[in-house]
């Protein structure tokens, strides 16, 4: 185990946190903050790769198609 | 519930990237291990580009977020000569990324994820796992009904 520091401030609102989460320790606080974060980031980056459904699929025609097209190519 | 490590080709993030599958997207992104070889993201990126002005750096900065981006490497290079040389020697012609993509697959022991299994269907014999978009939504939409209990 790793000890760090933080302030009386930030301990405080870790200790409302880990009533929230039930969580046993501070290190299942942490735990928990860094998932939650990692989902954040995951929604947020998924969001600007989304494409209305008809243009997602005209890529997917497109790919299989340039695809068809080289396997024709070598036959 | 899948263990294994997931490979998407191209057919695949073109199929996953609609507003529609959002959901199911992200549940993968958080529960699942998913990868992406470079050449279908280079695939991928062709695509986008073709129907709209894009950023090209500012897309792959994106993906590379979100996905493992995976190399090509020596081991793969030698197993994708391998299915090529023994399909060939029986009249099977498969794209050349298409052969890349599945040795990777192979090689670093991935369920292979596409939108259009028809393009690998002679190659399960030779050790890959494949698995179509469709059953991959079915699958998780079963474990997101399980998650939300």
């Amino acid at each position: 185990m790793k000890t760090i520091a933080v302030d009386e401030e930030t301990w405080k609102r870790l200790r409302k946190l880990r009533d929230k989460f039930g969580a046993k320790s501070y290190d299942e606080v942490i735990d928990k903050l860094i998932e939650l974060w990692h989902k954040q980031e995951l929604t947020e980056g998924v969001e600007e790769l989304l494409y209305p459904d008809e243009k997602s699929n005209r890529f997917l025609n497109y790919v299989f198609n340039k695809k068809l097209m080289k396997q024709d190519k070598q036959d | 519930m899948i263990e294994e490590a997931l490979l998407l080709d191209s057919t695949a993030l073109a199929s996953l990237h609609a507003e529609s599958n959002k959901p199911i997207l992200e549940f993968i992104l958080i529960k699942h291990e998913a990868h992406i070889s470079i050449l279908s993201l280079y695939e991928y990126l062709s695509a986008l580009g073709y129907f709209s002005e894009v950023d090209f750096n500012k897309l792959y900065r994106s993906i590379e977020k979100i996905y493992n981006i995976v190399g090509v490497d020596q081991q793969v290079i030698l197993k994708a000569a391998e299915l090529d040389s023994t399909l060939t020697k029986v009249g099977v012609f498969l794209n050349s990324v298409d052969l890349i993509v599945a040795a990777t697959a192979i090689v670093r022991s991935m369920v292979l994820v596409t939108a259009k299994p028809e393009l690998y269907r002679d190659l399960p014999k030779f050790g890959l796992k494949l698995l179509s978009v469709e059953d991959l939504c079915e699958i998780i939409r079963q474990e997101i009904e399980e998650y939300v209990e």
